[in-house]
């Protein structure tokens, strides 16, 4: 068995552009200032932060929960590395399918409880078990069992060799941050979270606001700076925005391209931008007439004009992308069927040879009633018009829309692939035939091979090829089409520092501190 | 007092009414909140039995037979999506919603009665004209687009005063005020209307009664004849209207809380129109009525205690 | 309420004191007279009128094109007030939005005005159990506020022209019952309904011949008020986005596009804003002319 510390390294770009002008590693801790109170700007409310009734945590949800519990590793993305955070130690058998975390000592949860690892097993375990249902199973499926070994020591067998374990173990979404055995059985975590982080949960108004206050007894309380944390739920865009340009909030997230735009230019304001993975898509249904046909799909995927989109809607703050990997990996164009209104026009012309039909049937698609989407549905409809497909547009709410995903009642519908440390697990559940999560009806021998393949894969550089073909033969069958990559933002007034970007959108407040002077 | 009762008695089957028209609308909604718990990677199979679990499969009167038995022993239930108790949830939310509409009450009859009094001493006179082109011209801007345009000046212009926000009165009491000055003016700049225009026609009436004329002739000055013996029988039919005027609040509260970012049962009933959180729905209507009904039901005493023809006439429209 | 006042008011005018019947019959002919404050209106409603009931005929390019050369632009040769945030022409949404607001404008007040006046009509005629009852669920519908009423039917009905039209016009209901119920409380016990019943005329004869008439007038007042009002209202449903689904414009949603680039392109929510409040002031003025013309005459004819 060897030790390998930081195994995981990409050789892939950096995944972090930092803004001229941010600077924001150019401060410090040592000049850190103690003590003060940081309002945050949050987009949607958390469902619960316990792991199976709480759901999937958003973006914002892993904002809050990064500064109430923590994972056992940590994930830097400018280096693409994990590094220890409750566990400080770990290596792999020889066929790298049984690993073992050394973890720290001396810490506690905020109940005054110690952190051990039956806390790890428990939690993992329960995310595992089947008849939990929990959001979070399908996509560390491969994990077969935790075992605790000793109080400091856990193992994760895994059912094959896995490269994306270490990223897992460092997201903060739901699977990521162990909870306090004892207060998921007493079934207090969802609305009362107790965690080892550096800040403890002190109330939570529903829809309105979420308090924390800095933990005395932090592990690393030096590192620790602000005594109080305000998280305000503010849905409305304009709303969160006009808060922080007076001086309401202190830290805002947004994907607005206007907004995004305006805060840029405002001189009062320091933009944060980093470059992460997963992609806003449309998705076709493939499983459903009329798209079934091939040739349809592929007419409609011509018909799609991502760059117009992303000039328009997200005004160029995201970046048009043919594959969801983010920078870590360059797939080239991955045979993505780009705009071109001639070739959609051939592929109409051989659907309606094909149908021998006379005109194409009007297509619903879906989209939510937030501007976002309506700007989509309304921009796809002008493109497709011009190749001769009639779209009828139907907006709907979050909840309809995601039920009529899964329940296939749509033809097209705005979707997004969520952003991982490693996009592996959720191409794998959106190419499988029969998973749950194959929302386009992709059926193709060779993908599922190449799926398989992938998830097996023993470097992280063959994993990543693996994942390219994928996205080659997704793209060429036409059911997910891009309309603009990972690339994400945040605000905040010139008086609060040591904010690092937004990896993976999340904005990391628990270093921050407050410097009225400037 | 029999008629007390009786107003009491009707009062109790609108509220029945009421809850009974929410729960089936409720229970219509498209969109399901057990998709919503099930989460994206659930079976249908998984969904019926979240649907089981909440016991959403029995029927609609069972259902609200049990709801209805919950309310009176005062369990209103707890939301479906993130399990917070729906009694509490309204209560923590309802003063600031409430803080909201009595400021924008007083906004707006501190705009209404000077301007009604100065309307009504000389109709179609000059000042009468004025006031009536600035009323037509308020009540013709949509609220939304009157608090788009105060934060839009007063906040990110000028800098006065916030753009958004709640501070609870512990904070202070200027602390307390200053986020709710804009949102409060926002909805008052629309309701000042109706109360002034109401004020005046009575005002108009009474001053051409016997005993103003009486008034008159003994040399009162008008100052005195308008505020001290017009205003009190000119203000019974404004303040009906006050009554009335509560469910516009409640309503308008919901578009300026989302505007301004307050913390109200509006924002609270918002949330759970989107996420199909119906016993949340359900609970925040039942409590709008509440207080509409309570509302009024004050306003009536209050009109029996101005106005000594209420109570031994009982005319009532 | 409403009818306590013109009756005090109807009494004061009676009162046999000289100055004060010069005082009314001035006041009288003023009110009379269609001042500015009526033509003004009367022709920039025309003017919104026949630009919106015409809109397909002023060759404006669809107001659902996008012209990808100019977005987000100020007025340029082709888009007079410039284009939106999609590139599409602002004052060609402006026209075919106005056609949304004026269609629920008028629609809705007489959708709601016919089932209140049929309710209220039911209520003050027959008196009894179906009173209470018409009553009690009038009470029940004022207790929920209108805003949530709507903000419930868009969500089960979704976002038809039609659906928004009824489901505001419900919001009308209660005021219309209210006044016809009054109303015909007040001429159902009159000697000429008592001769006609004597006479063996039918309770629908009766209601249409000698009831309605006389009750018509206050109710076309009533929709007067209600035009503009539901115009506003159909703004704040479109600003919350459940109104008429996209593309299909409407002001309050043209409103709530803009709304996003109010400080870099404030023309784009700007302009609609004026249009609407400019439209909604008119229909005020000129509704209260006509209702103080129609107050004239009811009293008149009595």
């Amino acid at each position: 068995m060897r030790t390998i510390r930081l195994p995981f390294k990409l050789a892939a770009t950096t995944a972090m552009a930092m803004l001229a002008g941010t600077a924001v590693f150019a401060d410090t801790h040592a000049m850190a200032k103690k003590g003060g109170e940081l309002t945050v700007a949050i987009e949607t409310d958390v469902r619960g932060f316990d792991t199976v009734a709480g759901g999937v945590l958003g973006q914002t949800g892993e904002i809050v929960m990064r500064t109430i519990q923590e994972p056992l590793l940590d994930y830097d993305g400018e280096t693409n590395e994990v590094k220890p955070l409750l566990a400080t130690e770990w290596s792999a058998s020889e066929d790298q399918k049984v690993w073992t975390f050394k973890l720290r000592e001396g810490v506690k949860f905020h109940d005054g409880s110690d952190f051990d690892a039956g806390d790890v097993a428990a939690h993992y375990n329960r995310i595992l078990d089947p008849a939990m249902k929990s959001r979070s199973r399908t996509f560390i499926a491969s994990i077969e069992k935790v075992v605790a070994v000793d109080p400091l020591t856990v193992e994760f067998h895994l059912a094959h060799p896995w490269q994306a374990l270490l990223p897992y173990l460092a997201t903060t979404s739901m699977s990521g941050p162990i909870p306090p055995k004892e207060a998921v059985e007493a079934d207090t975590q969802n609305r009362s979270p107790v965690g080892t982080g550096p800040f403890r949960f002190v109330d939570w108004a529903s829809g309105d606001r979420i308090t924390v206050e800095r933990n005395p007894d932090y592990w690393a309380a030096d590192e620790i700076n602000l005594d109080k944390i305000t998280f305000r739920i503010l849905p409305d865009t304009q709303t969160r925005f006009a808060s922080l340009r007076s001086g309401e909030v202190d830290v805002m997230w947004t994907d607005r391209g206007p907004s995004i735009i305006e805060a840029k230019t405002d001189s009062k304001l320091v933009a944060l931008e980093s470059e992460g993975a997963g992609a806003a898509v449309n998705l076709l249904n493939g499983k459903k007439e009329p798209l079934s046909n091939a040739n349809l799909r592929k007419a409609l995927a011509h018909a799609w004009n991502q760059d117009a989109l992303v000039k328009i809607s997200w005004q160029n703050t995201r970046p048009a992308v043919t594959h969801p990997l983010g920078p870590v990996k360059d797939c080239g164009d991955a045979n993505y069927r780009g705009f071109d209104v001639a070739k959609a026009k051939e592929y109409v012309q051989a659907y309606l040879d094909e149908t021998g039909k006379t005109e194409v049937p009007t297509i619903v698609m879906i989209h939510t009633t937030t501007p976002r989407g309506r700007e989509l549905g309304e921009i796809y409809q002008q493109t497709a018009k011009a190749a001769g497909i009639p779209l009828e547009l139907q907006p709907v709410d979050q909840s309809t829309l995601v039920k009529r995903v899964f329940t296939n009642d749509f033809d097209i519908s705005g979707w997004r692939i969520a952003d991982g440390a490693d996009m592996g697990p959720q191409l794998f559940a959106y190419a499988m035939p029969g998973s749950s999560y194959n929302l386009t009806g992709f059926d193709n021998p060779e993908l599922t091979e190449i799926s398989q393949k992938m998830r097996v894969a023993l470097t992280m550089e063959e994993r990543l090829d693996l994942q390219c073909q994928m996205v080659s033969l997704m793209n060429d069958d036409g059911g997910i089409l891009y309309r603009g990559g990972g690339r994400y933002h945040a605000f905040t007034t010139p008086r609060v520092k040591g904010v690092p970007a937004p990896y993976r959108g999340v904005v990391d407040v628990t270093r921050a501190w407050i410097d009225e002077q400037s | 007092m029999r008629y007390l009762l009786y107003r009491l008695r009707r009062l109790a089957i609108v509220l029945g009414v009421v809850t009974f028209i929410t729960f089936l609308l409720v229970n219509v909604l498209p969109g399901d909140v057990a998709y919503e718990m099930a989460g994206m990677d659930s079976s249908e199979e998984e969904v019926q039995a979240i649907r089981e679990d909440l016991g959403l499969d029995r029927p609609v009167l069972l259902r609200y037979a049990e709801w209805v038995g919950g309310v009176f022993v005062g369990d209103w239930g707890t939301s479906y999506i993130n399990q917070e108790n729906v009694w509490e949830a309204i209560t923590d939310r309802f003063p600031v919603s409430f803080e909201l509409m009595l400021l924008a009450q007083i906004i707006a009859l501190s705009l209404a009665i000077p301007a009604g009094v100065a309307s009504a001493f000389r109709p179609n006179g000059r000042a009468d004209r004025i006031i009536g082109s600035l009323a037509f011209a308020s009540v013709s801007m949509p609220s939304f687009m009157t608090a788009i345009l105060l934060i839009f000046i007063f906040a990110l212009g000028f800098g006065w005063l916030p753009a958004t926000g709640y501070e609870p009165i512990s904070e202070g009491l200027w602390a307390n005020l200053r986020p709710m000055i804009l949102p409060a003016l926002s909805l008052a700049l629309v309701e000042w209307t109706v109360l002034m225009r109401t004020l005046r026609a009575e005002m108009i009436a009474v001053l051409q009664e016997n005993y103003i004329a009486l008034a008159r002739a003994k040399g009162m000055s008008n100052m005195r004849i308008l505020l001290v013996h017009a205003l009190r029988p000119s203000s019974f039919s404004m303040i009906t209207l006050l009554g009335l005027q509560v469910a516009r609040l409640l309503g308008g509260t919901i578009i300026i809380e989302q505007i301004f970012g307050i913390p109200g049962v509006g924002r609270l009933l918002i949330h759970a129109v989107y996420t199909r959180d119906f016993i949340v729905i359900q609970g925040c209507v039942t409590f709008f009525a509440l207080a509409f009904v309570t509302a009024n039901f004050l306003v009536d005493i209050a009109y029996a205690w101005l106005d000594p023809r209420v109570r031994t006439g009982g005319a009532h429209g | 309420m409403a009818d306590v006042t013109s009756s005090t008011q109807r009494d004061a005018t009676q009162r046999p004191e000289i100055d004060r019947n010069a005082i009314a019959i001035a006041l009288h002919r003023r009110s009379r007279r269609f001042g500015l404050f009526f033509w003004i209106p009367m022709v920039w409603l025309i003017v919104v009128a026949v630009a919106c009931i015409f809109a397909p005929f002023w060759g404006l390019p669809p107001a659902d094109e996008i012209d990808w050369v100019y977005i987000q632009s100020p007025p340029v040769e082709g888009h007079p007030l410039g284009t939106d945030n999609l590139g599409r022409d602002l004052l060609s949404r402006i026209v075919w939005g106005g056609r949304v607001s004026l269609t629920v404008g008028f629609a809705a007040p007489f959708i709601g005005v016919g089932l209140g006046l049929i309710l209220g009509l039911i209520a003050g005629y027959y008196r009894g159990w179906a009173d209470e009852v018409i009553g009690i669920l009038i009470d029940a519908w004022l207790a929920i506020p209108g805003l949530v009423i709507l903000l419930l039917f868009s969500v089960v009905f979704g976002g038809s022209l039609f659906m928004v039209c009824v489901s505001l016009g419900l919001l009308f209901i209660p005021t219309a019952a209210r006044i016809t119920r009054a109303a015909t409380l007040n001429y159902a016990t009159r000697e000429f309904v008592l001769a006609a019943k004597a006479m063996g005329a039918s309770d629908i004869r009766i209601l249409r011949k000698e009831v309605f008439p006389n009750i018509i007038w206050p109710l076309i007042a009533f929709v007067l008020i209600d035009i503009p009002i539901a115009i506003v209202v159909e703004g704040s449903l479109s600003f919350l986005g459940l109104s008429v689904k996209a593309p299909t414009p409407s002001w309050g949603g043209i409103i709530a596009e803009g709304r996003e680039v109010l400080s870099t392109s404030p023309h784009i929510a700007m302009v609609p804003t004026v249009v609407m409040f400019l439209t909604v002031l008119s229909f005020n003025l000129v509704g209260d002319a006509i209702r103080r013309r129609l107050a004239d005459v009811r009293e008149g004819a009595i």
